[in-house]
C-alpha cells in the first residue's frame, strides 16, 4: 500500500505539472490584426479578430489625438483624508492591477508607486504620467499643477485630488453619480468604470474645452471619465473614489480602463472617439472601419471585451 | 494487477458497509448544496483565476486570485473541459442591484457564479472531505479497530462546519488539511519523502502547512548532531534529506509559475502578511473596537504588523516543537505536537476565519480516540464557526446563486435581508462577532491545557450533565 501511495503521489505531481504548464503556456489565442490605410481623405482600418472556442464581443476604437505622448505611470500613495479619497490599500491594489493589465495587453507602459516624499524627484525628471487618488497638501498641489502646465499628464480618481487647494481645475464639480444603462463611447469602448460614487460635471468639462469619454449618469449631467487640457499638459479626470465593490468601482475596473486608455494616448484626445463594436463568431471575424481623415494623429486599437480572452492590438498613425 | 488495484480502491472507499453508506449520503448532501450556494466575495477571485487561465494570462493575470497556485492547477483541467462545451461567459452574472449592498458591507461582490461553475469549483473540495474522512478511518482502524474508526469517520464527514465550508462556502481549506494530515501520518511512519512532498503540496495550496514543515524539519534536524557525534553521518542525514527532497518534488507542480514570473509570489506574500486582524483568535475583540472606533477592518500602513505576526508564528512553532521534544518522544506525540503547532498559528495569526478550523479538525478527531474531550472541542468549534459565518453578513449571503438562477428567493429579498442584518444591527453584530470570536479563542486555547484545567470540559459537564473526560 505504501508503494501505491507513492505512485499516486508521483502521478498527481506529473498531472499538476502538466496542468500548470497548460495554464501558463497553453492559452495563446493569436492576436487581432490591424491594417490602416490613408487614401484620399479617408482612413480605412482593416481588422481581423482570431477564432476562438466560442464567440466573443470585441471592439475597434479610433481616437484622434493632438500628439502621441506615452509615459510610464507613477501612482501616488497618500493617506486618505476623507471619504472622497481612495484608501491607500485600494491605490496599491490599482498599481498591482494596472501592472498586470498593461502586461496582459502588451503595452510598453510600466507602472510603479511613489510616495509623497519621493514625488518631487519624479516630477523633477520631466514629463510623465502621475496618477493621484487622494487629496494633496497645498505645497504638493502647487508643484503638481506647475508640472502639468509644463506638459505632464495627471490622472485623477474621485473628487479628492481636485478638491485640493490650490488647483487649476477648481471650477470642476463632482456630484453623486447615478448610473444609467451604458451607451455612447463608454459602451462602445467597453469601459468598465460605470458605477463610481461621484462623477465629473459634463458642463464644466465642456467649459474647460475638455472631452467627455466615460459613462454618463442617468440625468446626463455627469461622467465617469473626461480629458481636460491644462497648459501644455492634460488631466484625465475620473469619477471615484476607488472603493468596494469589485466589478463596479474597485481597482479592477479602473485598471482595465486606464491600461487601455493610456496605451491609446487618450489624455491627448482631440475630437470624438469612433468605435465599432462587434460580436466575433467562433470562427473569427474580418471587417473594415472607414473614417474621415482629419489630418490629426490617431491611435487605433482592436481588443476583446469579455473576460476569458486577452486580445489587444494598437496602431499609432502619424 | 488491475484486480489488485480495483480491490485496493474498493477497500479504501468502502472499508465497511456503514462507512460506505454514510459516504454516499454525505456526498449526496454536498452535491445538493454545492450548485446553489456560494460566498460571492470568495467566489469572484476563483472566477478571475479560471477566466484568466482560459485567456492565457494565468490565474494571476488579473490579480484577483492571491492564493498559492496549486488549487488553480487542480481545478483548471475541469474548467477547460467544461469551457469546450459551454461559453465561459455563462460562468457568472454581474448583478448591478447588489452594488449598494456590496458597498455597504464591503464584503461582497455584485457577481454571482453559476451553478455549473460552483459545482466544478467545489468538486475537488467534496473529494477532499471524503479523502480526509477515509484517511482518518484507516488511521484509527489500524490502532483501535473498526467501531472507533467508524465513529471518527462520521464525526468528520458529517460535521456541519466541514460540509458548510466545502459545499456552501466553497473554500479549499480541506485540501490543505488533507495534505497536512497525510504529511504528519507519513512522517510518523518514517516515510519522509512522502511526508515532505505532501506537506509541500499543502503549502502550495494554503500557506499554513509551512509551520508543520518547520516543526517536523526541526524534529529531524536535532538528532543529526547526535548522529554525527556518534559517527553515523549518512544515516543521520538521510531522513532530513528525504524530507527536503520530497518538498523539492512538490515544487515541480508549480514549476511553470516559478519560471514564468515572480510577481505572483509578491501577491501571495502580501496576503500572508495581511494587515486586518480579527476572528477566532487573540484579536477577537477587533470587530467591536473597530465599530466603536469607526475604523475599517484593514489599513495599508499596518503591513509591518502582519509581518511581525508571521515571524511570531514561526518563533512559536519552533518553541512549541522544542518543548514537546524535550518532554516526550516526538514519535509518540506527533499528532499532539502537530495540533499544538496549528493551534499556535490559529491563535496568533492576524485573521482566523471559521474555515481555518478545518486545518485542526482531523487532528482533533484522531486525538479524540485517546483523549475523548477533544470531541467536545470539535462540537463547540463547529457551532461557533457556523454561527460566526452566518453572523458575518447573515446567512442570506450564501443563497445568491439560488436567487439568481432559480428565482426563489429573489435577489432583492436577499439584498434586503443582508441590509437589515448588516446595517440594522450595527453594534450588536460587532459585539456578537467578538463574542463568538472569544468563544472560538477560548475553545482553541483549551486544547492546549491539561485535562484537569480544561474549562470547556467542565462547562460541558455542567451543561449536558456528562463529560468526555480523558
Amino acid at each position: 500500500m505504501a508503494i501505491r501511495a507513492e505512485v499516486v503521489l508521483t502521478a498527481f505531481v506529473a498531472a499538476m505539472l502538466l496542468s500548470s504548464a497548460l495554464m501558463m503556456y497553453g492559452g495563446n489565442q493569436g492576436e487581432p490584426v490591424l491594417e490602416v490605410q490613408l487614401v484620399d481623405g479617408t482612413v480605412t482600418v482593416d481588422y481581423r479578430f482570431p477564432a476562438s472556442v466560442h464567440g466573443y464581443p470585441a471592439t475597434v476604437v479610433s481616437v484622434p489625438l493632438e500628439f502621441h505622448r506615452q509615459y510610464d505611470v507613477a501612482v501616488l500613495i497618500t493617506e486618505a483624508a476623507s471619504e472622497l479619497d481612495s484608501a491607500p490599500a485600494n491605490v496599491q491594489g490599482l498599481v498591482d492591477h494596472m501592472g498586470a493589465e498593461l502586461e496582459n495587453i502588451g503595452s510598453p507602459i510600466t507602472v510603479s508607486a511613489v510616495s509623497e516624499a519621493s514625488l518631487a524627484t519624479f516630477l523633477g525628471q520631466g514629463n510623465g504620467t502621475l496618477m493621484v487618488a487622494g487629496a494633496l497638501s497645498p505645497a504638493l498641489s502647487l508643484t503638481v499643477w506647475e508640472w502639468v502646465r509644463a506638459g505632464g499628464v495627471l490622472v485623477t480618481i474621485g473628487p479628492g485630488p481636485l478638491s485640493s487647494w490650490p488647483s487649476d481645475l477648481e471650477g470642476l464639480a463632482f456630484a453623486p453619480f447615478v448610473p444609467a444603462a451604458a451607451e455612447g463611447p463608454a459602451l462602445m469602448m467597453g469601459l468598465r468604470t460605470t458605477y463610481p460614487s461621484y462623477g465629473v460635471s459634463i458642463e464644466d468639462v465642456l467649459a474647460l474645452s475638455g472631452h467627455v469619454l466615460g459613462a454618463v449618469s442617468q440625468d446626463g449631467l455627469f461622467t465617469a471619465m473626461a480629458a481636460i487640457p491644462v497648459g501644455s499638459g492634460r488631466v484625465l479626470a475620473m469619477g471615484g473614489p476607488i472603493e468596494s465593490p469589485f466589478m463596479a468601482s474597485m481597482e479592477d475596473v479602473y485598471a482595465w480602463d486606464l491600461a487601455r486608455c493610456l496605451t491609446l494616448d487618450i489624455p491627448w484626445v482631440s475630437g470624438p472617439v469612433s468605435c465599432q463594436r462587434v460580436e466575433v463568431p467562433s470562427e473569427g471575424l474580418i471587417g473594415t472601419l472607414v473614417l474621415d481623415d482629419t489630418g490629426s494623429a490617431m491611435a487605433i486599437a482592436a481588443y476583446n471585451l469579455n473576460d476569458w480572452n486577452s486580445l489587444f492590438k494598437v496602431v499609432l498613425v502619424r | 494487477m488491475w484486480r489488485d488495484i480495483l480491490g485496493g480502491i474498493r477497500r479504501f472507499l468502502a472499508p465497511s458497509p456503514r462507512v460506505f453508506h454514510f459516504l454516499l449520503i454525505g456526498l449526496l448532501v454536498r452535491m445538493l448544496l454545492a450548485p446553489w450556494t456560494s460566498y460571492p466575495y470568495d467566489a469572484y477571485p476563483f472566477y478571475g483565476a479560471v477566466v484568466g487561465s482560459l485567456a492565457g494570462t494565468g490565474p494571476y493575470g488579473n490579480v484577483l486570485f492571491t492564493y498559492p497556485p496549486l488549487f488553480s492547477a487542480i481545478s483548471y483541467p475541469s474548467f477547460w473541459t467544461i469551457a469546450q462545451f459551454m461559453d465561459p461567459a455563462s460562468f457568472g452574472t454581474f448583478v448591478p442591484s447588489m452594488i449598494d449592498i456590496s458597498r455597504a458591507t464591503g464584503m461582497t461582490v455584485p457577481f454571482i457564479t453559476s451553478p455549473v461553475f460552483n459545482t466544478v469549483l467545489k468538486l475537488p473540495l467534496l473529494i477532499g472531505d471524503a479523502l480526509v474522512g477515509l484517511t482518518i478511518y484507516r488511521s484509527v482502524n489500524g490502532r483501535l479497530g473498526g467501531a472507533s474508526a467508524e465513529k471518527a469517520f462520521l464525526v468528520w464527514f458529517l460535521n456541519p462546519l466541514v460540509i458548510f465550508v466545502s459545499s456552501v462556502h466553497g473554500q479549499f481549506d480541506v485540501l490543505a488539511a488533507y495534505c497536512a494530515l497525510v504529511g504528519v501520518l507519513s512522517f510518523g511512519d518514517r516515510r519522509f519523502l512522502m511526508s515532505g512532498a505532501v506537506l509541500g503540496l499543502g503549502v502550495l495550496l494554503k500557506l499554513f502547512p509551512a509551520y508543520l514543515v518547520i516543526s517536523l524539519g526541526l524534529v529531524l534536524l536535532v538528532p543529526i548532531a547526535k548522529g554525527l557525534r556518534e559517527g553515523r553521518k549518512a544515516g543521520s542525514l538521510r531522513p532530513l534529506a528525504s524530507f527536503l527532497a520530497g518538498g523539492a518534488m512538490s515544487l515541480l507542480t508549480v514549476l511553470p509559475f516559478l519560471i514564468s514570473s515572480s510577481s505572483f509570489l509578491e501577491y501571495i506574500l502580501r496576503r500572508g502578511t495581511y494587515s486586518s486582524v480579527g476572528g477566532m483568535n487573540i484579536w477577537f475583540i477587533s470587530p467591536l473596537l473597530s465599530k466603536i472606533g469607526g475604523e475599517g477592518g484593514s489599513g495599508g500602513g499596518a503591513i509591518p504588523f502582519g509581518t511581525a505576526l508571521l515571524v511570531l508564528g514561526f518563533a512559536l512553532t519552533i518553541a512549541v516543537t522544542l518543548l514537546v521534544m524535550r518532554k516526550h518522544l516526538v514519535k509518540e506525540r506527533l499528532l499532539a505536537c502537530s495540533a499544538a503547532v496549528l493551534l499556535v498559528v490559529l491563535l496568533t495569526q492576524s485573521v482566523t476565519n471559521p474555515q481555518h478550523l478545518i486545518w485542526l479538525f482531523p487532528f482533533l478527531v484522531l486525538m479524540s480516540c485517546e483523549s475523548p474531550r477533544m470531541l467536545t472541542k470539535v462540537y463547540a468549534l463547529t457551532v461557533l464557526g457556523l454561527l460566526y459565518l452566518l453572523c458575518l453578513q447573515s446567512g442570506f449571503m450564501f443563497l445568491y446563486p439560488l436567487a439568481e438562477y432559480v428565482g426563489w428567493p429573489s435577489v432583492s429579498f436577499l439584498n434586503q435581508g443582508v441590509e437589515a442584518f448588516f446595517i440594522g444591527t450595527g453594534l450588536q453584530r460587532a459585539a456578537l462577532l467578538s463574542l463568538l470570536g472569544a468563544g472560538g479563542f477560548l475553545t482553541l486555547l483549551s486544547v492546549l491545557l491539561p485535562s484537569r484545567l480544561d474549562y470547556i470540559e467542565v462547562a460541558a459537564r455542567r451543561i449536558f450533565g456528562r463529560g468526555d473526560g480523558d
